[in-house]
């Protein structure tokens, strides 16, 4: 179900603050230690603060059986007669290999493959082979979404819907090459820890941990940067707010606990994205995450940890890769335009009535989340300090 | 009314002085200038003598310049601290605080950045009632029609003769030197911020009427006393008016003026003055703590600290007008974002403060169980019961208790994983068996372990190293339990009234109060039938007599003069 | 048993007036970034910034001791001959408030202006080496001098913002024109013109001096000694004055060099180092003859555009590209610019040492700052970004310690050597960047 790599247990300390910095990053940072607010919800609320959501990597050894899928250069190298893929890679002819490869990257009027990965025509790049995939059952029996294989979860769970992870699972942002997870996952990660983008899950009507079957499950953003030790973990008893720039970053789930494990029902999730990877600087772009579920269960030092799975448009999926426009393609080397045509044949799920054609693609994100004390607010209202000065 | 000052000048102290000031100050009264444009000023009277010289802390040197010059003249620059005495309040030592070379220069370079300021373009009409003839030339007259009246504010009493005719002289010389007239005002202006008149606070004292041959603090000296006890800045121009009218050494009027200057909002830069003094808040900058032992602690944290203290001691004692033996029993303070996971409370203020009241069994009552106070007397890896027990003789008890011996081995009572002594109370008993340790120890110890079952930053913990934490502690013979058993205790304890008040009559002074028994029994009467409001408190010691008694010997008289110890000085 | 007032130790503090010396540091820098040197004469103080771009590998670059003597990791290995001149500064963060964090910008934005970034290429406030060369520049004849030595005149992080940007000298022979050209002063045969705005200062604290028998006409003789103090401290500032109102001592390491050859400019690293080895020397000479006492070297840019001659692989890309093997720890392929990065700055810490001035060299007569904008360029980290200084400005500050900032921000670095320089200021930095809290650690 999740990562091969699980969460250090509280109050490891690795000697290097950076290796523990990197450790951390894999599996979301890990929790401080026990003197959380405790197990039994006071009120029947349940406050968190995200410490990991980013996409689950499984590394089976028969995943990826050509390797990973390639960067632009690779891909270009690929697409040549083999005579000439030869010449190209002969040292001494480094800056033509440059010069072609970095062609392939742009298209008239100003387009790129990453900026507009649509108007590029590139084949598939390479995808997951394996059977097993961390991830849910997001369509049930199957009406509504299109015709595609199903993975097998770690534990046994048949029907995982997670073609995302088909499509991007052998790139090296996701799969990495260390045997525990990429750039995407560390990245994302860290984000949370910066402030960059922080998610917070208010839980409301919690009367049993066990077994409950009407929770309220508010998921959304907020402005608040998460407080930190030394040791760069997060410290559990810090509050947040929902942020109040966007209604539409907190969204209010229904739930219930069966067994030790929160569900939700299906609903969209919207959060908000703040970074940009170069491109279009600065801008703007937000998680837009289609009949979402989460399965999260409640773990012995207060935490929670599980899955979100949701279906993504391409766009939405790739989109800080998107934003990053040329950069991503010629200075990362990063084949949007592969990934956006892996990502739309696959696509399994939010079937336009039109076309018949799916448009989003079923994911799983590995989440895990500390306790906190989250004050919720009425959209449009905004906390006012009271008292003092 | 007021002085014939700049408008803006006479507004802004205006402004700084409440309504009810007003009713007194404009009672009927033949109306001169006070600090005129003619070179008429107060000549020093037969026998003045100066008694005290009291150096200006940072945040009354920052108060100063921003009720005379405005609020957006900015001070920069890194001030010399104030060295404490032994069980005394910063107060006193200013009252010895000299000032090294490194120090007057940043003062220097303090002066010339806020005169630049007081005289660029965009400021310099607020301050100058006049203008010059000639912009690149000196102008005599309107240097001193312009730097007079500040003189007066600066040196919180009319500049002599003397200094007049010396501040335009500098003026006129820099002006020409520099080729301008602003420039020489500049320079003028920041030779009177680096002045001994303006960094320390001079009392002169004038013969006693009521005793004499003995002396008493003259009207100026009042003004400047009753403006830094009561609201931690320079005597505004009301203040100065009655001065210099004589009303400040009728006890009546006094009276009057004080009650006024109590009600004003101003009160809480005082209190706030007075309770970081007297509970030696210096310290904390110097507040570290192991970031293993205790993750939750950080910059935020420790900037967070004091200042809850301080609202929640204004908030009691000033805004609630409350009975100063509260504040060892009160559930109620303030915190911040940065604080919630110390406290373990969720907090709304993304940025600011806001109030909480503690549930009775949450066993926080009062100063002893406020963080900064737990923090500030923990090690940096662990809680102190020793400290705390320490510092509430001290502090709040006015009790000093003494050193250790230098052979003491603290091994055992340092190391927190010993496995058979697992909480401090254990630790320590090899002090309190130790009959060379006990005898202080028993003064300490009892009061400081009922505050452990909070750490070192002050955070709840039932238990250490898996034992439950005992809360029970005796004092004064009497047994209690946990924080809110020993603030209950002291606050019907009368040691804690009798020391407050001694301190703030230490702090009105600078002087300390060892030897002032008789004063000091007067006071504790009246603070007890004031029902101990601390507000009471400050009016009354700001109109106490003896506080402006002084015992000083007239001049002459032989005594020892300690030799300056820095390299270069004359003597 | 009671314990109360009466019982307290007394003796402790006698009651005759305690002249107390507090001075905050051993030896002062007046307004102007003069200090005293041994024989008495006068020997400018300066400041300057080295920036590189692309930050390291973290695991390989800091030390994990703190404090003196500290651990050498393989990427550092190259300052070795000058760690004892060298702090390491480590663990401080930069809190944008929610601005977004620009790649290869916000880092080095945030620790020279003490704010977030808003834009490309414009600083959203003053950048801290300009303050500093108010206060120190004033009487050279360049005010500072930037330079970049892989190419780009906006390769500079020095301005007062609303637009302003210094921009950078990248060819060496320009460089040399503008500094040994037509208009290069030499110090040693210029005469000396006091500066009028000091004598005025020097004639007020005269001033202030005489009317010292006023004031001890009415004191008891314990306050007396404290007004001896006060006036002792005056003479101090008078005596600094005069020694600014002085002809400076002969510059002796001062001597015009040969013009270099033309060089091509671009980001071959083999060039860029060159290239820096050129205009690093003649910017040291510049300071040796004291015709600036500020500068900013910028070796290559934030989104480093570095390759090596013959390949069209950027530092850039490989940071990106390279995926980070979490069994090594770091990215191999990008180890190279690296390590490229830290000789040179080797480089330009020895060429600095190599001035003999005095009775020590022109680095311990300098204070250089060096930082990059990231921590680790493919996550684009702007907390613990890696920072070093080199000199110890007269003495003012330590030197051979690596100081960590406990995750405090880091506009306390520029907050601190702005103290060092002698700029009148104790906070600095805007939201949740503001600080008035200095690096006590680094001070002398």
């Amino acid at each position: 179900m999740t990562a091969a790599l699980d969460n250090a247990p509280p109050g490891i300390r690795p000697a290097s603050r950076t290796l523990g910095l990197v450790a951390a990053l894999i599996g979301g940072s890990t929790l401080l230690g026990a003197s959380a607010p405790g197990p039994t919800p006071a009120k029947g609320e349940m406050g968190f603060v995200f410490t990991a959501f980013a996409p689950a990597v499984y590394q089976g050894k028969d995943d990826c059986p050509e390797g990973l899928a390639g960067t632009v250069k690779e891909n270009y190298l690929t697409s040549l007669p083999l005579a000439e893929r030869d010449r190209l890679l002969l040292k001494a002819n480094e800056p033509e290999l440059t010069r072609k490869w970095k062609a392939t990257v742009v298209g008239p009027n100003n387009t790129n493959i990453c900026a507009n990965p649509e108007l590029f025509d590139r084949p598939m790049q390479k995808t997951i082979q394996g059977k097993v995939a961390p991830g849910l059952d997001l369509d049930g029996d199957g009406a509504g979404s299109c015709p595609h294989e199903t993975f097998t979860s770690p534990d046994g769970v048949t029907g995982v819907d997670n073609q995302a992870y088909r499509a991007m699972g052998c790139t090296r942002t996701y799969r990495g090459v260390d045997g525990s997870a990429g750039d995407a996952v560390r990245g994302f990660n860290a984000l949370l820890a910066t402030g960059e983008h922080s998610v917070i899950l208010l839980l409301r009507g919690v009367d049993d941990l066990t077994s409950d079957d009407d929770v309220q499950v508010i998921i959304g953003s907020t402005d608040d940067r998460p407080i930190l030790d030394s040791q760069r973990h997060f410290v559990t008893g810090a509050s947040f707010t929902f942020s109040d720039r966007n209604p539409a970053w907190r969204n209010v789930l229904h739930g219930r606990i069966v067994n030790g494990v929160l569900t939700t029902d299906p609903a969209d999730i919207r959060l908000k994205r703040p970074w940009g990877q170069g491109g279009v600087r600065g801008a703007q772009s937000e998680w837009d995450l289609r009949r979402a579920r989460l399965q999260l269960r409640f773990q012995p030092d207060g935490s929670v940890k599980g899955l979100l799975g949701a279906y993504q448009t391409p766009r939405n999926l790739m989109l800080s890769t998107i934003l990053g426009g040329l950069g991503a393609a010629d200075t990362a080397g990063i084949d949007c335009a592969a990934q956006y045509a892996t990502l739309t044949r696959l696509a399994d799920g939010l079937r336009d009535p039109k076309t018949g054609q799916c448009t989003a693609v079923s994911l799983a994100l590995d989440v895990g989340a500390a306790p906190a004390f989250v004050i919720d607010r009425a959209p449009g209202r905004s906390i006012v300090a009271a008292g003092g000065r | 009314m007021f002085a014939a000052a700049s408008p803006v000048l006479r507004l802004r102290l205006a402004l700084a002085v409440m309504t009810p000031l007003l009713t007194w100050s404009c009672m009927p009264v033949q109306s001169g200038p006070v600090a005129g444009v003619a070179a008429s000023a107060a000549p020093a009277p037969v026998g003045q003598q100066i008694v005290a010289m009291r150096r200006l802390t940072e945040a009354q040197y920052r108060n100063a310049v921003a009720d005379i010059f405005g609020p957006d003249i900015q001070v920069a620059g890194r001030f010399e601290p104030i060295v404490r005495p032994a069980h005394q309040l910063i107060a006193t030592g200013a009252a010895s605080a000299s000032i090294s070379p490194a120090g007057l220069e940043q003062f220097d370079a303090m002066a010339r950045g806020v005169a630049g300021q007081v005289f660029d373009a965009k400021h310099r009409a607020a301050f100058m009632p006049c203008t010059p003839k000639d912009e690149a030339l000196p102008d005599e007259g309107c240097a001193r029609a312009t730097l007079t009246p500040i003189g007066r504010y600066l040196f919180r009493r009319p500049m002599t003769a003397e200094e007049q005719a010396a501040v335009a002289g500098m003026a006129g010389a820099a002006a020409r030197t520099s080729g301008s007239f602003y420039t020489g005002l500049q320079l003028a202006l920041s030779a009177m911020l680096t002045a001994p008149d303006f960094l320390y606070v001079i009392e002169t004292a004038e013969p006693d009427p009521d005793r004499p041959g003995q002396l008493r603090l003259d009207n100026y000296s009042r003004a400047s006393r009753l403006s830094f006890l009561l609201w931690n800045t320079t005597p505004s121009a009301a203040l100065l008016a009655a001065a210099e009218r004589g009303r400040l050494v009728d006890p009546d009027q006094m009276q009057v003026i004080a009650e006024d200057m109590v009600k004003s909002p101003r009160l809480e830069d005082g209190v706030r003055a007075f309770f970081s003094d007297m509970l030696m808040f210096e310290k904390f900058d110097d507040l570290a703590k192991d970031p293993v032992v205790y993750p939750r602690f950080n910059a935020e944290v420790a900037k967070a600290l004091p200042e809850q203290m301080l609202r929640m001691l204004v908030d009691e004692l000033v805004t609630r007008n409350g009975d100063y033996r509260e504040i060892f029993t009160t559930r109620r303070t303030f915190v911040n974002r940065a604080l919630g996971p110390v406290y373990n409370v969720p907090v709304a203020s993304r940025t600011g403060w806001e109030p909480i009241e503690f549930a009775p069994d949450d066993d926080r009552a009062g100063i002893l169980s406020q963080g900064g106070f737990l923090a500030l007397y923990s090690h940096s890896g662990r809680s102190s019961p020793t400290l705390r027990g320490r510092a509430i003789r001290e502090r709040l008890l006015c009790q000093p208790v003494p050193d250790p011996p230098g052979n003491v081995n603290f091994a055992v009572v340092q190391d927190t994983t010993n496995k058979e002594f697992r909480t401090a109370r254990a630790r320590l008993s090899a002090h309190a068996n130790d009959p060379s340790c006990s005898s202080c120890h028993r003064i300490t110890d009892p009061i400081g372990l009922p505050l452990e079952r909070f750490d070192g930053i002050g955070a709840y913990r039932a238990q250490e190293n898996g034992v439950d934490i005992d809360r029970s502690g005796t004092f004064e013979g009497k047994a209690l339990m946990g924080a809110s058993g020993l603030g209950m205790l002291l606050s019907v304890n009368p040691a804690t009234t009798e020391c407050v008040a001694s301190r703030v009559l230490e702090y009105a002074t600078g002087r300390s109060t060892e030897d002032e028994d008789k004063v000091l029994a007067k006071l504790e009467q009246g603070f007890s039938s004031d029902g101990y409001r601390f507000s009471a408190l400050l009016l009354r010691i700001a109109t106490l007599p003896e506080a402006y008694q002084v015992r000083a010997a007239p001049l002459g008289a032989p005594s020892k003069v300690a030799l300056s110890s820095i390299p270069g000085a004359t003597r | 048993m009671t314990f109360s007032r009466r019982t307290a130790l007394r003796g402790l503090f006698h009651g005759a007036a305690v002249a107390v010396s507090l001075p905050l540091l051993d030896l002062f820098l007046d307004g102007n970034g003069q200090a005293m040197a041994a024989t008495g004469a006068p020997v400018p103080i300066r400041f300057g910034t080295w920036f590189w771009g692309l930050g390291v590998n973290p695991t390989r670059w800091f030390p994990d001791k703190t404090g003196p003597d500290y651990d050498l990791k393989v990427e550092l290995a190259a300052i070795k001959a000058y760690q004892h001149k060298i702090n390491i500064l480590s663990d401080f963060n930069i809190p944008l408030d929610g601005a977004p964090n620009l790649p290869h910008t916000s880092g080095g934005v945030g620790i020279r202006t003490g704010r977030a970034a808003n834009g490309e290429g414009n600083l959203p406030g003053a950048s801290f080496d300009v303050l500093i060369g108010d206060q120190i520049g004033t009487k050279t004849r360049f005010r500072s001098l930037e330079i970049a030595s892989s190419g780009g005149t906006r390769n500079s992080l020095s301005g007062r913002g609303a637009g302003n940007l210094n921009p950078a000298e990248n060819s060496p022979t320009a460089l040399y024109t503008r500094l040994f050209g037509p208009g290069f002063r030499d110090p040693n045969s210029s005469s000396f013109t006091p500066d009028p705005t000091v004598m005025a200062r020097r004639s007020v604290l005269s001033s202030v001096t005489d009317q010292r028998k006023a004031l001890e006409a009415k004191l008891g003789a314990s306050d007396k000694a404290r007004l001896d103090q006060y006036f002792t401290s005056v003479r101090q500032l008078e005596s600094q004055l005069d020694v600014e109102l002085t002809k400076p001592a002969p510059m002796e390491g001062c001597a015009v060099p040969r013009k270099p050859v033309e060089r091509e400019v671009n980001s071959e690293i083999e060039n860029v180092v060159e290239n820096h080895k050129i205009m690093t020397d003649l910017l040291v000479m510049a300071m040796a003859c004291d015709n600036t006492r500020v500068f900013n070297m910028n070796f290559n840019n934030g989104a480093s555009s570095l390759t090596r001659i013959g390949s069209t692989i950027t530092h850039h890309q490989l940071t990106h590209e390279e995926p980070l093997d979490n069994r090594l720890g770091y990215q191999p392929d990008v180890t190279f610019f690296v390590d490229k990065c830290m000789e040179a700055w080797a480089y330009f810490v020895g060429a600095l040492d190599g001035v003999r001035e005095g009775d020590g060299t022109l680095l311990d007569h300098s204070l250089v700052f060096a930082h990059s904008e990231t921590e680790f360029a493919k996550l684009h980290t702007i907390d613990n970004i890696p920072m070093m200084t080199a000199g110890s400005a007269g003495g003012r500050i330590k030197t051979g310690m690596h100081i960590a900032g406990g995750g405090t921000v880091v506009s306390r670095v520029g907050l601190t050597l702005q103290q060092v320089m002698g700029v009148p200021v104790d906070r600095w930095g805007a939201q949740s960047l503001e600080t008035n809290k200095p690096i006590s650690e680094l001070l002398a």
